[in-house]
């Protein structure tokens, strides 16, 4: 191995360990379960502890943390926002209401499964998941990265049409 | 306060109570039973919304007011019939209506006469089907002919 590729090697190695440890969260909060971040990102819970802060625009976040219910006037604002945010980025669906459904399971507005128009690369059960369990989730995402199997993002470009076919749809 | 009020109204008054009076009128005269409301010191209109009495083919309009000055809630009443239901638009006394109006239109499919954005798209992204606050709308038949479910089985120990 050339001296370079050594170098190369080791510098990816780095930036994927400091990647890992400094997540900005871009919080679309949709529904209810988003008072449960304010807790989560303050001092008692602190996520910042584990390098997770909230951030303002798609450009500059990694995480897409969808809170809750998703209907069709927000999938479609969702789908743009996951579309402008730059590799490499991750989606967390948040509460039962993204997994299945939740308590919207009837009603006539609400997409029951995220995971079929992003590829989500963490679920939080829980309606609504509280403080730890959230913080429990950044940390399992950590370890999915840490084990380079979240690959969420690569999905969406392999797997697009499949994506796309979804969206269309419901979205029309 | 409140005995004045209906003393001056030339409608029925069904309810009575301290802070309370609800009145109910003729589908004609929902606009100038509003109207005279708002000269009895109702200043404010909360809400504007409808209720489908389908067993009675009927819609009911139901706007709630505020008076401010006596701190009164009169709530008014209509019936209008439940096939090409129509109403008159009430912008011009309360301009907060006009979200309202817009909304009753897309969640009932009530026309409403003058207002120029009713029947417009409002929440609602590329609706095809009934209004989905009808009664005879079947939210569950909808939600899972147009939105897959996850099928697993739930086991409880
Ligand atoms: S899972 Fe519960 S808390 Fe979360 S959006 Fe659904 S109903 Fe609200």
């Amino acid at each position: 191995m050339e001296m370079q590729d050594v170098i190369e090697e080791g510098y990816v190695g780095i930036l994927e360990d400091l990647r890992k440890r400094s997540l900005w969260m871009l919080h679309y909060c949709t529904a209810c379960g988003a008072i449960e971040l304010p807790p989560t990102i303050t001092s008692r819970f602190d996520a910042e502890r584990f390098g997770i802060a909230p951030f303002v625009t798609s450009r500059q976040s990694d995480i897409l943390l969808v809170t809750g219910y998703i209907n069709i006037k927000t999938l479609r604002r969702i789908v743009t926002v996951y579309e402008q945010m730059l590799p490499p980025k991750y989606v967390i669906g948040f509460g039962s209401c993204t997994i299945n459904g939740g308590i919207y399971w009837d009603s006539y507005a609400v997409v029951k499964r995220l995971d079929l128009y992003l590829p989500v690369d963490v679920y939080i059960a829980g309606c609504m998941p509280t403080p730890m369990a959230v913080i429990e989730g950044f940390r399992s995402l950590m370890k999915l990265i840490d084990e380079g199997k979240a690959n969420g993002w690569k999905k969406y470009i392999e797997d697009n049409a499949y994506y796309k076919e979804n969206q269309r749809k419901v979205l029309g | 306060m409140i005995d004045e009020v209906i003393k001056s109204l030339p409608y029925e008054v069904i309810e009575k109570r301290k802070q309370r009076i609800i009145v109910k009128v003729e589908g004609e005269s929902f606009a100038s039973a509003l109207n005279a409301l708002k000269g009895l010191s109702f200043n404010r209109l909360n809400i504007l919304t409808a209720v489908d009495f389908i067993k009675e083919k009927e819609f009911e309009i139901v706007a709630i007011l505020h008076s401010d000055e006596n701190k009164v809630i009169a709530i008014v009443k209509t019936r209008i019939p439940r096939d090409n239901p129509s109403i008159e638009t009430i912008t011009n006394i309360y301009p907060n209506a006009y979200k309202y109006e817009i909304e009753m239109s897309e969640m009932f499919g009530i026309k409403v006469l003058g207002n120029p954005d009713s029947g417009k798209e409002f929440v609602l992204e590329d609706w095809k089907d009934l209004p989905p606050l009808r009664k005879d709308f079947d939210s569950i038949k909808y939600a899972t002919e147009h939105y897959e479910s996850r099928n697993v089985e739930v086991k409880y120990d």
